[in-house]
């Protein structure tokens, strides 16, 4: 089989990859809470972020012999993660499954004993900002990324998570702005 | 703005602060997928979420007002005449329907949606290509129905309402009509966004009356089609659900770990484990018995278990896809199993011998689709599809990602039957799996189904598209023994199959960018969306 043949090459050319692999496990275990944190924020509900991160992982753990660059392997997961979020977000979005229901989201009237109102107010205010602006923001004042980190957890140039970032406090002053 | 960065810091960790505690990760117990696929993997995604997770309504409707004692006499504008190969095609988008030409893709219509809160979310035809039927979604939760005719020139004519509609605080799914329009179905779920058990309902487009099934549990009915004489409706069942991830796994995943050299291929690979293959020819006959409606390029394939029966559309296909040959339909009736509402991907190296590797326990085996990830690799450079040039390095890391949309469980109903319970469809199991769907329908008589399925190949390196393949597969509907592949192509281009056409020989898609028709001919591109991330299922019709 000459087929084979070629398989067992292609394996061998291989091996030093598979040896370099990441430990997506140990990597999933030491950010678990924070990712679960970040697609809640994104989402608003816990169940869903729980399902998204349980997601990125599995995914990512699918994927785990692609993942050669321990360095880069965390960005990578972030932006799994923020990948699912945005597949939520769209389908709830679709026309047709707007019916489909959610717990309410953390920023809802519901939440006001737990976080108060004024942060409730912020929340609202991101939660209504384009996707793009809530995730820069997100990463930004909440998991004080550099601009760079955002930049590859977000599949965008520097320079435009930055102005993405301005626009986005731009549009959040605003709103606050507004409102009180 | 330093307040606002406060502010926004503050509320952020607030919320984070809400929880302390995640469950445990679990490696299996989500669906695979792969971020290498990465922008690919994007471009794609949205349509194949929107077809599993979209649908319409359409129905054969009636603008007679219904008469004072319900029964109005059918007129000539309330019944389809008979079935002929479509010239026109419909559909519902931002600004509302839009009715094409099959010749030129050229605008010969368009009706703006009913208000800004009241948009068309889905269209159908009856059989005789003149006669549509269009749903709409409204904010406040009410649907309507509506009817119009087509000239020959392709103008519309006649639009309005029915009169009568599916019930406050629901939502249409999908929609069906009978070939004479006569009889309109469709899905039903909660607008309110409560857990409702799911409905199908058929109604008399002359009379208004209807029936409803209703299942027991909270399900969505979607993707439906009905025959010509109303009888019969497929519909596609599933479980509604935010994300898969945390659905249970099933006992495939489990099961021991075949290894790439001992695993059947349950999906059409046959472009990269390079069997041989027989070409046969296109255009045979339908297999399927008494079939009345003489079918699209079908070739006579083998039993399901064959594992490699080639056949080739006779398509000038388009562009960059090619028609090769493919294997047994039957190979293609088993992939994937995923009530996800997204289609999912997973991404293996390019080891054919994996399980050397994966096979040690270093981690649990990867499951995708109810497939082990062992079972879909991918072999770069001995590949037979044409996308996969043969002097490429054959070290580069290839992956196959393939569609998984959740059109997992297609029922059955049969109208004339009574009782009302959805409960009594009976179950439709194409060749001994019906996942990983793109899209299905029965044909006007009845005699057969065709679905569509998808395969793609993803360098793993430039995480662009290599190859893959797309095919539609007839079944036979009384047993779901595939009776023929109606069309293949090798290529990244995935077909999903939107609509048959009055007469069962044609088959509206999406591919890519492009809305297209199969026909004993191959595939042609009818209009180009310019958005291939909108293409909903049903929102399109001929």
């Amino acid at each position: 089989m000459r087929l084979f043949g070629v398989k067992a090459e292609l394996l061998s050319e291989r091996e030093p990859l598979i040896r370099e692999r990441v430990d997506v496990a140990a990597l999933f275990a030491d950010h678990h809470l924070g990712l679960v944190r970040l697609a809640l924020l994104m989402l608003g509900d816990l169940a869903t972020a729980e399902d998204v991160v349980q997601e990125a992982f599995a995914r990512t753990h699918a994927g785990r012999r692609r993942l050669r660059d321990p360095g880069s392997a965390l960005a990578y997961v972030r932006s799994a993660v923020l990948n699912g979020c945005r597949s939520v977000l769209r389908r709830r979005s679709l026309a047709f499954r707007r019916a489909v229901p959610y717990a309410p989201p953390v920023w809802s009237a519901e939440s006001v004993a737990m976080i108060g109102e004024d942060r409730r107010e912020v929340l609202v205010a991101l939660s209504g900002l384009p996707r793009r602006q809530r995730e820069a923001l997100v990463l930004r004042f909440y998991l004080d990324l550099s601009y760079e980190e955002i930049a590859d957890t977000m599949g965008v140039a520097g320079s435009t998570a930055r102005s993405t970032i301005t626009r986005g406090l731009a549009a959040l002053a605003r709103t606050l702005g507004e409102e009180s | 703005m330093n307040e606002i960065t406060d502010r926004l810091r503050d509320a952020t960790r607030a919320v984070g602060e809400t929880i302390d505690q995640v469950p445990a990760f679990s490696p299996a117990a989500g669906r695979t997928r792969s971020e290498v696929a990465g922008r690919v993997r994007r471009a794609w995604l949205v349509p194949l979420a929107a077809a599993a997770s979209v649908t319409v309504a359409v129905a054969g409707g009636v603008a007679v007002a219904r008469g004072g004692d319900g029964s109005p006499g059918r007129n000539a504008a309330t019944s389809a005449g008979p079935a002929a190969a479509p010239t026109f095609f419909a559909e519902t988008g931002e600004s509302g329907i839009t009715v094409r030409s099959v010749n030129g893709g050229a605008e010969t219509s368009r009706v703006p949606n009913p208000s800004g809160k009241e948009r068309f979310v889905g269209i159908q035809a009856a059989q005789d290509n003149r006669l549509f039927y269009a749903v709409s979604a409204e904010d406040d939760c009410r649907p309507r129905l509506y009817r119009f005719t087509l000239d020959e020139e392709g103008k519309v004519g006649s639009f309005g309402p029915l009169p009568f509609a599916p019930p406050e605080g629901t939502r249409p799914t999908s929609l069906a009509v009978s070939g004479d329009g006569g009889k309109l179905a469709y899905g039903l779920m909660s607008c309110g966004g409560g857990a409702e058990k799911g409905r199908l309902v058929v109604a008399d487009t002359v009379t208004g009356d209807s029936r409803t099934w209703t299942a027991k549990d909270d399900v969505d009915v979607s993707e439906l089609s009905m025959t010509a004489d109303g009888r019969f409706v497929l519909f596609a069942r599933y479980v509604r659900m935010e994300l898969l991830s945390s659905a249970p796994v099933t006992d495939e995943a489990t099961e021991a770990t075949p290894t790439a050299t001992e695993a059947p291929s349950p999906y059409p690979i046959v472009s990269r484990v390079g069997e041989p293959v027989e070409p046969a020819t296109a255009a045979s006959p339908l297999v399927a018995e008494g079939a009345s409606d003489p079918t699209v390029a079908v070739s006579p394939v083998g039993e399901p278990v064959a594992p490699v029966t080639a056949a080739i559309t006779a398509s000038p296909v388009a562009s960059e896809a090619t028609a090769t040959a493919v294997p047994s339909p039957a190979t293609t009736a088993e992939p994937s199993a995923s009530s996800s509402v997204e289609a999912s991907v997973v991404v293996t190296e390019a080891s054919p011998v994996q399980p050397s590797v994966a096979g040690k326990g270093i981690a649990p085996q990867v499951e995708w689709c109810h497939l082990p990830a062992a079972t879909i690799l991918d072999e770069p450079g001995v590949a037979s599809s044409p996308a996969v040039t043969p002097d490429e390095d054959p070290v580069e890391v290839h992956a196959v990602v393939k569609v998984c949309p959740d059109l997992s469980d297609l029922r059955l109903l049969d109208t004339g039957a009574p009782g009302d319970s959805l409960e009594q469809a009976s179950s439709i199991s194409l060749g001994g799996g019906s996942r990983g769907m793109l899209g299905a329908a029965i044909s006007p008589d009845g005699s057969r189904i065709v679905a569509a399925f998808q395969n793609m190949e993803i360098d793993g390196k430039t995480g662009l598209p290599v190859g893959g393949s797309a095919d539609l597969i007839a079944y036979d509907t009384a047993d779901g023994k595939a009776t023929g592949v109606v069309y293949h192509e090798a290529g990244e281009a995935g077909i999903q199959l939107l609509d048959l056409d009055g007469t069962g020989e044609r088959v509206i898609v999406s591919r890519g960018d492009e809305i297209g028709a199969v026909d004993a001919a191959g595939y042609r591109a009818l209009v180009k969306t310019g958005e291939p991330s909108r293409i909903y299922g049903s929102r399109y019709a001929w």
